[in-house]
């Protein structure tokens, strides 16, 4: 028998899918069977044959719709056949009430969306882990008093002591290795590395192999690893890689040139927590480590301790306070923002929330407008259990939809702001871009979310008491007050809170935007369009100034750069504030400003586009052993000689004592010989702008004096786009000097995207959460006036009988949500206020508080508000009060 | 005695299934009404079997392989669906009026001896 029901199940299962008969071809057979019945029933049988008895046989054979539902039960599962029919039926929901599923589906697609994609932030950093093997067992180790870093001189421990707690010791030490052999000296940032790195780090080689212990030893060529992008790059992705050697000069090291053997290309995938990864090259000298992997449960207490023992051994001399400190890699790491995204991550939890309880409360609506169907479908047998299914299906649809479009939303939203991220951060996303993908966690919360979402939105409409009894429903049309006042009140609190928090968004929205537009707008003063390049002398080639200025006027006169004529040097970026010195007037000493030094080529005016207002360039002094003069900014002018002309007067020049001890012996006054106009310095952590008193700059001839590093600035006109440009412009070098290193040539409009790009990202974001939360809030302002005017419908009708005009009902229901959206706006206000305090320091010529941005936000949310409420209420007016009492 | 409205589907399965099989060996291939027909006849009318209890009976009875169903033409002309006992349905046949035969001789002694002791 086990047999048969096997077999029987096997079957049902199939059926689910594809019936072995046909609805049709079940009820021919029903058919057939009432066709015999009636012959055999027919008049012309004798009543004592045995046909008569076989009369009973019509109606004994009873409904044929009811044998057809048995017979559907027999052939599937019935359980699952009823899932289907009650899928099919919630997708009306969807053609019948086509507003209320839209705005469910997109409220919560859109907090889902966001919540997920927080979330996948948050994993990335957080919980993922880092990309190594026993990630768990890596831990950062400082050796010094807490707060104040390492104490130096202990890279000498005798770690082969502790080999039974610390597995691996992993340290590096950044450089740039320029690769030589090529057209120009190609940079290349890389790491010298301790043994361990490799395996600490879970380094593996796709050609080669990875660093050895014997790789480590002083003698011998040294044997490097490089990055899977310079092997591609740099070397066309040569299969004969392995054994090619690669001269590089290192910045740490720039007299003799380095000579690397590579024994291995690293796979694309590897991550650190820096970018230097293009070489990485055995670091032989003694290191302390920064990270170490202890062994396979080894407490980083005991481990801590037996470090601290080993130090004092040494019987070096330490400070009050000293301590060994372990603390997980990856919790140091994410140290600083981990109380920010956790803060994050509960508000888009809080959003998610509120979206589902708007989203409840529309359910819920539409239950309350489907009890009179209800208690018809009831009263028609269908048992209470069936439509209570049919709601959760209904609830249950709408979270599957909402949350799969979510989390496919989340995965382009995170991709897209994962450079963001990074840089808000200041910290790279853990295993790059893939640690904001797929894994088992954000599927999990994911699934979390789609249950969670799921209860809330089938368990509403049952909760409302949606389902009537059977006489109360069809008596009344159950429009009985169906809530309780409390949970009445409740939502409207909800609502309200929604309110206050999209007014405060939307206003600090409104904030950024108005900062980032005026920093846009702002005149920076230079002309962008220019390509600058970081120029790198070597020490035994350039000694001193004189051969160092040979090698710049030349780089500069040469024909090799004329294609890109106009060429101009300068020695610091001109965007950044450079370190500020005193500047005196020699003829009173009272009058000094603090303004920046800015050593520059005469060109450099003309190639950066700034104006000269009076006077003129140096251009005959540029050069080595020239006269001491400058050209001050015009607001240096300006402050040192507020009355006078500036040009023609003189000015000392001091370093600061305090903050550069080895600066030259105090400069020969300088002749003020133009007078430029101002550039504006963009960086810091404010907005992006510094402020007025930072314009302050004088310029001084850069061939004078020229250190060995300098940047170099050609108008980008002549040149192209950028990438044609680079190796036009190494190339141009290189056949002056073929070991001159070059830094990655970048426009200044490039530079200053890059640092304004942070508050208009900023502002992006702000925007965004504040659509959204304006939009949830609308919903839930529509949901509640809408639920509102359903279980007053009948009321009504009968004022609408006694003669209330469709206005004064209109106004009935503007009286509720009145109190509503004034309650959220003037929390909201407050909250805006101290939005707008807190994001202060991102702000650039725009106040925290700005009374026309309060005004018209208030306004902009009030109007649209007062629409949500306008909507469900205008249909109140509309009710026929015949058929709202007749119901 | 299975029948009318308060029949329990768990206690007439067995016996429906008991009594279709037989039906079938007895008739040869039938369609459902002759089955039907055939257990009120033979049962003086106590079991009456409704359409919404014998189809799915004669279902449950193909899914498992015991009966196999197939469109054909009655001596009247009327197109029905006739029922075959298969192979299995045979055995089973055999093998479930053994057991009732047994459950039934076993009531019996139990019932008789009761009744005198009594």
């Amino acid at each position: 028998m086990t047999g048969g029901w096997l077999r029987e199940w096997l079957w049902r299962a199939a059926a689910v899918i594809r019936p072995a008969r046909t609805d049709r071809d079940l009820e021919d057979e029903l058919r057939a069977h009432l066709a015999l019945a009636a012959d055999a029933a027919s008049p012309d049988t004798a009543p004592d044959a045995p046909g008569a008895r076989l009369r009973h046989g019509v109606r004994r054979a009873g409904g044929l719709d009811q044998a057809m539902e048995a017979l559907r039960d027999q052939r599937g599962v019935p359980m699952l056949a009823d899932l289907g029919k009650d899928l099919r039926e919630a997708t009306r929901l969807f053609t019948r009430a086509p507003a209320v599923a839209a705005m469910a589906v997109l409220s919560l697609t859109l907090s889902l969306a966001l919540g997920l994609t927080v979330f996948r932030v948050l994993n990335a950093y957080v919980l993922r882990g880092f990309p190594y093997p026993a990630a768990e067992r890596l831990y950062s180790l400082s050796l010094g008093v807490p707060g104040q870093g390492s104490l130096p001189g202990l890279d000498q421990l005798a770690w082969s002591s502790l080999k039974d707690i610390v597995d691996r010791r992993i340290a590096w030490d950044l450089d740039v290795f320029y690769l030589l052999g090529g057209e120009y000296p190609e940079p290349a940032p890389g790491a010298w590395v301790t043994p361990d790195f490799v395996g600490g780090l879970g380094v593996t080689a796709v050609h080669g192999r990875v660093l050895e212990p014997s790789d480590f030893t002083p003698e011998g060529p040294t044997h490097v690893l490089i990055s899977h992008r310079l092997w591609t790059t740099r070397f066309g992705a040569d299969p004969d890689i392995v054994g090619r050697s690669v001269r590089a000069y290192v910045s740490d090291r720039p007299d003799e040139p380095e000579v690397l053997t590579i024994v291995g290309v690293v796979a694309a995938g590897f991550w650190h927590v820096n970018a230097y990864t293009d070489v990485i090259a055995p670091l032989r000298a003694p290191a302390y480590p920064y990270m170490v992997t202890l062994g396979a449960g080894v407490a980083p207490r005991v481990a801590t301790e037996r470090i601290e023992a080993l130090v004092r051994a040494t019987g070096a001399s330490l400070p009050q306070g000293w301590r060994a400190t372990l603390a997980s890699a990856q919790g140091r790491y994410v140290e600083a923002i981990a109380p920010l995204l956790s803060a994050v991550t509960a508000a888009a939890v809080l959003m998610v929330l509120i979206a589902c309880a708007n989203v409840a409360v529309l359910l819920l609506m539409r239950a309350v407008r489907r009890q009179h169907e209800m208690a018809v479908r009831l009263a028609l047998g269908a048992s209470r259990l069936r439509l209570a299914r049919l709601l959760a299906v209904e609830g249950l649809l709408l979270a599957v939809i909402s949350t799969a479009l979510g989390l496919a939303a989340s995965g382009q939203i995170a991709h897209g702001i994962a450079t963001m991220v990074e840089s808000h951060a200041g910290r790279r996303l853990p295993g790059g871009d893939a640690g904001l993908g797929l894994d088992v966690t954000v599927l999990s919360v994911a699934g979390g979310a789609l249950v969670l979402v799921a209860i809330v939105l089938a368990l509403a409409p049952l909760a409302g008491a949606a389902l009537p009894s059977l006489r109360a429903g069809l008596v009344s049309g159950g429009r009985g007050e169906t809530t309780t006042p409390a949970a009445r009140r409740a939502r409207s609190v909800l609502v309200a809170a929604e309110i206050a928090g999209a007014l405060a968004l939307v206003v600090g929205a409104a904030l950024m935007i108005d900062s980032a537009a005026r920093l846009l707008r702002e005149d920076i003063g230079i002309e962008p369009d220019v390509v600058a390049a970081s120029i790198g002398l070597r020490q035994r080639s350039f000694p001193d100034p004189a051969s160092r200025a040979a090698f710049f006027e030349r780089l500069l006169q040469e024909a090799a750069v004329a294609p890109a004529s106009g060429a101009a040097l300068g020695a610091v970026w001109p965007l950044q504030p450079a370190r500020p010195r005193t500047l005196t007037r020699t003829d009173d000493t009272r009058r000094s400003v603090r303004a920046a030094l800015v050593p520059v080529s005469a060109g450099y005016f003309a190639a950066l586009g700034i104006p000269l207002h009076d006077g003129e360039t140096f251009a005959a002094d540029d050069r080595f052993g020239g006269a001491h003069v400058a050209v001050v900014s015009q607001s240096l002018a300006r402050r040192l000689w507020p009355d006078a002309r500036a040009v023609g007067r003189e000015v000392s020049v001091s370093g600061v004592p305090d903050a550069d001890p080895g600066a030259p012996a105090p400069h020969p006054p300088y002749r003020v010989v133009g007078v430029a106009g101002d550039v504006r310095q963009l960086g810091g952590d404010g907005p992006g702008v510094v402020a007025d008193s930072d314009l302050l700059e004088i310029y001084v001839p850069l061939l004078q004096d020229p250190g060995r590093f300098a940047f170099l600035y050609v108008p980008a006109r002549g040149l192209g786009p950028i990438a044609t440009a680079e190796p036009a412009l190494r190339a141009a070098i290189a056949g002056l000097d073929p070991e001159v290193a070059v830094g990655s040539p970048r426009t200044l409009q490039a530079a200053i995207d890059e640092v304004l790009g942070r508050p208009r990202r900023l502002a992006w974001l702000l925007s965004g959460l504040a659509l959204c939360s304006t939009f949830l809030a609308l919903v839930g302002v529509y949901g509640v006036i809408a639920y509102a005017v359903r279980q007053r419908e009948r009321e009504i009708g009968i004022r609408v009988a006694v003669g209330a005009a469709p206005a004064d009902v209109t106004r009935l229901f503007l009286r509720e949500g009145g109190p509503l959206l004034l309650a959220g706006v003037g929390v909201g206000l407050a909250g805006a206020v101290a939005l707008g305090r807190t994001l202060e320091s991102q702000l650039y010529d725009v106040a925290p508080v700005e009374p026309q941005v309060l005004a018209a936000a208030t306004a902009g949310l009030a109007v649209a508000g007062a629409l949500a409420v306008w909507w469900p209420a205008r249909r109140a007016a509309s009710v026929d009060p015949v058929r709202a009492l007749r119901e | 005695m299975p029948n009318g409205e308060g029949e329990k589907a768990g206690v007439l399965q067995g016996t429906l299934d008991l009594m279709v099989l037989q039906t079938l060996s007895v008739l040869g291939p039938q369609h459902g009404y002759a089955v039907a027909a055939r257990i009120e006849q033979v049962t003086g009318g106590a079991v009456q079997l409704n359409m919404g209890t014998l189809y799915p009976g004669l279902m449950r009875l193909e899914q498992r392989g015991l009966v196999k169903g197939t469109w054909g033409v009655t001596d009247t002309s009327r197109r029905a669906r006739f029922y075959a006992l298969t192979a299995a349905g045979r055995r089973q046949l055999a093998a479930e009026r053994a057991q009732w035969d047994r459950t039934a001789a076993i009531m019996r002694s139990v019932l008789e001896a009761g009744a005198g002791d009594a």
